[in-house]
């Protein structure tokens, strides 16, 4: 074998390497930083807190509030895994605080992680109906919380998957949407208004091939918002719509974009939200987390 | 959404037309692009390869220098060994490692990037970039040897 036959094979490797290749950055360093940060100042806080708790026990006071995080008030944060509890009998609300969160503003949504496959080493027609992605995430996907007005999309819950030739599945991205309305095709229809969807998607993945946010600011810059031990990074835009003014080139106006992106249960989830308030996207985010709807304050 | 429908959104201009025109005609596009691009690639090789003929220089050179020290001096299976049924291989071994080693790995000898490129890329150093590729190209050598491509 020589150097030829090697650059002539390396020619021949799939597209799906060289795509991982192109598109691969690190971006974890900023991540490492804020995250051991993060659990830095979680360590101090709880240490601060138990002593304090004590102290006040002590002194016949009450323990103060949550003093920090997205939440307020959980007294068993999940009564399921407190069985023996017998006192926890009603299932106690949840209480999130927005202003604990935080909004990373963002600059777009970039889908430089989308890949092709060469259909010569992979499956791309494989169609998983609703039961097989249960069976593959484990779970029904579908939020405990859909804000009023919104309907599931006909094609929820089915995925179009991708395989290798050995029966491995390479691609397991599923996607929900759930909008007020649709076209005849499935797709989001736009509202009459304004020229852009309402509703949300969310878009889940085991592997981890999910679109990359654009926020404006540098990465080890984002800031992430804890729900229930999870960290969620939000991400918010003003959106500008059409039709412009031929003139002065103003928009018609503009709407909200959300974005909300974390792991939780091995599974990574991003969640796009149009035309919806921060107070019903959290709600989402936090359905999917807890299980339950949850009651978000501003 | 209508192909009417999108077009009247780039008439009004709206950011809106184009995540519509993404998700309807991005993954055609992208498989278009993908394919053009490896023609590129393989013709861009080919002239090369044929300039190499005459004269040797530049970073692919040095990459499959370092790589020939894997491969050269030995007799294949069959000499005339088919590139694809290689590539075929290379991928097997591609896939028993790790993200940050595959792209490594597919950036030096795919791209001919630099240890520096390789380095700011993966967020490592270029002394580490250097002793994680003698390590992968140990691990392609038995890798290579396992599936009897050498005699």
């Amino acid at each position: 074998m020589n150097a030829k036959l090697f650059s002539e094979a390396m020619s021949e490797v799939g597209d799906t390497y060289y795509e991982e290749a192109a598109n691969y950055y690190c971006k974890k360093h900023g991540w490492i930083k804020w995250t051991a940060m993060a659990a830095c100042l979680a360590a101090v806080l709880f240490t601060a807190f138990s002593v304090l708790s004590n102290y006040s026990r002590q002194q016949g006071a009450l323990p103060p509030a949550h003093p920090n995080g997205g939440i307020v008030d959980t007294p068993a944060d999940n009564p399921a895994d407190n069985p023996a509890d017998d006192t926890a009998s009603v299932t106690p609300e949840i209480h999130i605080r927005l202003s604990n969160l935080h909004f990373n503003e963002m600059e777009g949504i970039s889908d430089a992680a989308l890949k092709w496959y060469d259909p010569e080493l992979y499956d791309t027609d494989v169609v998983w109906d609703k039961d097989e992605v249960t069976d593959y995430y484990g779970k029904d996907l579908t939020p405990a919380y859909i804000p009023d007005g919104l309907t599931a999309a006909s094609g929820n819950g089915t995925a179009r998957v991708v395989l290798d030739k050995d029966g491995k599945v390479a691609e397991d991205t599923v996607r929900l949407n759930f909008y007020h309305d649709y076209y005849e095709d499935g797709s989001p229809k736009l509202t009459e208004d304004v020229a852009a969807v309402k509703g949300f998607s969310i878009t889940v993945s085991k592997i981890g091939l999910l679109n990359d946010c654009l926020y404006v600011l540098p990465e080890n810059e984002v800031k992430t918002s804890d729900i229930g031990g999870t960290a969620v990074t939000f991400g918010y835009r003003s959106m500008p719509f059409g039709p412009y003014d031929p003139d002065t080139h103003e928009p018609s106006g503009y709407y909200d974009i959300y974005v909300a992106e974390f792991e939780y249960d091995g599974i990574e989830y991003e969640i796009v939200a149009e035309q919806m308030e921060a107070e019903e996207v959290v709600k989402v985010v936090s359905s999917i987390i807890y299980g339950k709807e949850v009651i978000v304050e501003e | 959404m209508d192909d009417e429908k999108i077009i009247a959104l780039f008439f009004e201009r709206s950011e809106q037309a184009i995540r519509e025109l993404d998700i309807k005609y991005g993954k055609i596009c992208h498989t278009l692009s993908y394919n053009i691009v490896k023609i590129v690639r393989n013709i861009s090789l080919k002239i090369y390869w044929r300039k190499e003929a005459a004269k040797r220089s530049g970073h692919y050179t040095i990459a499959l220098e370092e790589i020939e020290a894997c491969i050269a001096d030995r007799k294949t299976v069959e000499n005339e060994m088919e590139a694809r049924e290689l590539a075929r291989i290379i991928e097997k071994f591609l896939d028993t490692l790790t993200v940050k080693e595959r792209v490594i790995f597919m950036r030096r000898y795919a791209y001919a990037d630099t240890y520096a490129d390789i380095a700011r890329r993966v967020g490592i150093s270029k002394k580490n970039v250097s002793v994680r590729l003698t390590l992968i190209r140990r691990k392609l050598k038995e890798h290579l040897m396992e599936r009897e491509v050498f005699v």
